[in-house]
């Protein structure tokens, strides 16, 4: 049964790798480097450092967020608007480990995404003596932006289950949580992936949204962020695999058929 | 009889509703052994039936067991169960070998018999010599035999194919009833829908037909024909003079139509196959023409089907 599995990331990735959508999300891995390289070259000296500290996870946060849908929302609903999804299904496996061997391939391209644009940024942002301070190591803006992914991954993966135009409801989503519901102060704002991050991240890093607001009214501990974390990790775990159990998603893509 | 034989697939009052529209309406049905042929027009819900049988969707109610199991809920089933869709998708980017291979390793076969496996079901095809080549890519044709070599390549004991022949050339769909005859004569149970009827009569030992989601008929096409005896029928009659024979015809209450093609050709169309048969030699008689050749071109069971769809 693991090799099986292992078959089914390998295709899993192979599928998404394979996707135009792909060109989009490598182009977005290349965005925060590029706006370091910009910043490094036209701004003045001291400017990187304050991009690097504090413009950086922000720009990564929206990047990540972005990024994910492209891989999340599709792993398996771009199989079901393919029709390719039936030669899949008449194979002996579970259908709730089907798609979850498709979820962790895009898991997997996610993270390795983040993790490259979060790299590729900071390499870019302190290669050579630019910088005038002392900045963070990049270890925990590379994990938490890891972790970012992650989460977003496993909630657009989620959309794709659940709704047919999972692109267009995924982007609403991402608005209303990460730009709405996450930049706004009250306790609400702590179910927003990107105040998730922001408490993973810690003091060392600066987001644009903790410098706007008042930061009693929505401080999260790290630990606070963790269990949030966690907890949102198994909602959509379990929601995903009801969804994956059950077959109706296929209903409306079957019944434009005619047949 | 088909009653008497074990059944691979029993359907218990099966509905199916899409919304507002029904695509099944309780069917119910039992399919014996060997191979069976699912008959009906466009939109008569074959691939509905047959997307129910593999458990892609559930059916709104009613209950549909294959090869003793719930398609639903046990994916052991498909150890066993091979299905080829109506759609002609294949994924994108791969070659028709690397499909059939990385369904086979779906299919839990050992890595070390991947490559034969999955090489013999595309020689069984006939896609052996082009199956480095890129298969979404490649005729509607090459598709569907990639799909079918993918159906095959677990060796299922039942394969259930959704329309196999669309898209074939006359060769190709010759090649695919004697593959469904080969396969059969190796014990696999084959239950394949079509529109087609001839494709269907010439190697389904059993019939069902399916027409707005019900099932009209099942059984044996011939028990299906002695049932319906007497059908509408049309018959081409080729002659010295039609018109002549024409006007004998017209009197006859039973005939419904005649349609004149060229010089010499006649059809006949008529309500009752028993009384045109019948009368026909004593109308050729008494109007004296000379008869060359006669034949039905739609055959018997076009007539069948054309009689229980309505």
């Amino acid at each position: 049964m693991r090799g099986r599995l292992i078959t089914l990331i390998a295709f899993g990735l192979r599928h998404l790798l394979g996707a135009r959508k792909v060109i989009i999300a490598a182009l977005l891995a290349m965005v925060p480097a590029t706006l370091a390289l910009v910043v490094r070259t036209f701004a003045p000296p001291g400017a990187i450092d304050s991009f690097l500290r504090q413009g950086l996870p922000s720009v990564l946060m929206a990047i990540c967020g972005l990024m994910s849908l492209f891989t999340g929302s599709g792993c398996v609903r771009d199989l079901v608007e393919e029709r390719t999804l039936p030669l899949l299904l008449t194979r002996p496996i579970a259908r709730a480990r089907l798609c979850s061997g498709l979820l962790l391939a895009a898991l997997i391209a996610s993270v390795v995404f983040a993790v490259v644009a979060t790299g590729s940024a900071y390499a870019v942002a302190s290669a050579g003596d630019v910088l005038v301070s002392r900045v963070p190591s990049p270890w925990r803006l590379m994990f938490t932006m890891g972790v970012l992914a992650a989460l977003h991954t496993l909630l657009f993966a989620v959309v794709g289950l659940q709704f047919r135009r999972s692109t267009i409801v995924s982007v609403v989503l991402l608005g209303i949580l990460d730009a709405g519901i996450g930049s706004a102060p009250g306790p609400l704002r702590r179910i927003a992936p990107t105040a998730i991050a922001e408490g993973l991240l810690g003091e060392e890093w600066t987001t644009r949204t903790s410098q706007l607001s008042p930061r009693e009214l929505f401080e999260f501990s790290e630990q606070a962020a963790l269990v949030m974390l966690v907890a949102e990790i198994l909602m959509l775990s379990v929601w995903f695999r009801r969804r994956a159990r059950r077959m109706d998603f296929l209903s409306a893509e079957v019944s434009s058929s005619g047949n | 009889m088909a009653e008497t034989l074990p059944s691979i697939i029993v359907c218990e009052r099966v509905a199916r509703w899409y919304g507002n529209v029904p695509a099944l309406t309780e069917v119910t049905m039992q399919v014996p052994n060997g191979i069976t042929g699912l008959l009906g027009p466009n939109g008569a819900g074959k691939s509905t039936l047959l997307r129910i049988l593999t458990g892609q969707i559930r059916p709104s109610s009613g209950s549909a067991r294959v090869l003793g199991k719930d398609p639903l809920t046990d994916s052991t089933l498909f150890d066993h169960l091979g299905f080829c869709s109506e759609d002609d998708a294949l994924f994108e980017g791969l070659s028709a070998r690397t499909v059939v291979r990385l369904l086979a390793r779906l299919s839990g076969i050992a890595e070390s018999e991947v490559k034969e496996r999955a090489d013999d079901a595309l020689a069984r095809v006939g896609m052996l010599a082009v199956a480095d080549r890129e298969a979404s890519k490649g005729s509607k044709g090459m598709r569907q035999r990639v799909r079918i070599a993918a159906a095959l390549v677990h060796a299922p004991r039942l394969i259930l194919l959704d329309e196999p022949m669309t898209g074939l050339d006359p060769v190709g769909r010759r090649d695919i009833l004697a593959l469904l005859e080969n396969l059969a004569a190796d014990g696999v149970h084959v239950l394949f829908s079509s529109h087609i009827l001839h494709e269907v009569a010439s190697v389904a030992t059993h019939i069902v037909v399916l027409n707005r989601g019900m099932v009209l008929a099942e059984g044996a096409l011939s028990a299906i024909r002695a049932e319906l005896a007497d059908y509408a029928f049309t018959l081409c009659v080729r002659c010295d003079d039609p018109r002549r024979l024409a006007s004998h015809l017209l009197s006859a209450g039973y005939v419904t139509g005649l349609r004149f093609e060229g010089d010499d050709l006649l059809h006949i169309s008529s309500a009752s196959s028993l009384r045109l048969i019948e009368s026909l030699p004593a109308a050729v008689l008494e109007s004296g023409v000379a008869v060359n050749e006669m034949q039905a071109p739609g055959e018997a069971v076009e007539a069948v089907f054309q009689r229980l769809i309505g």
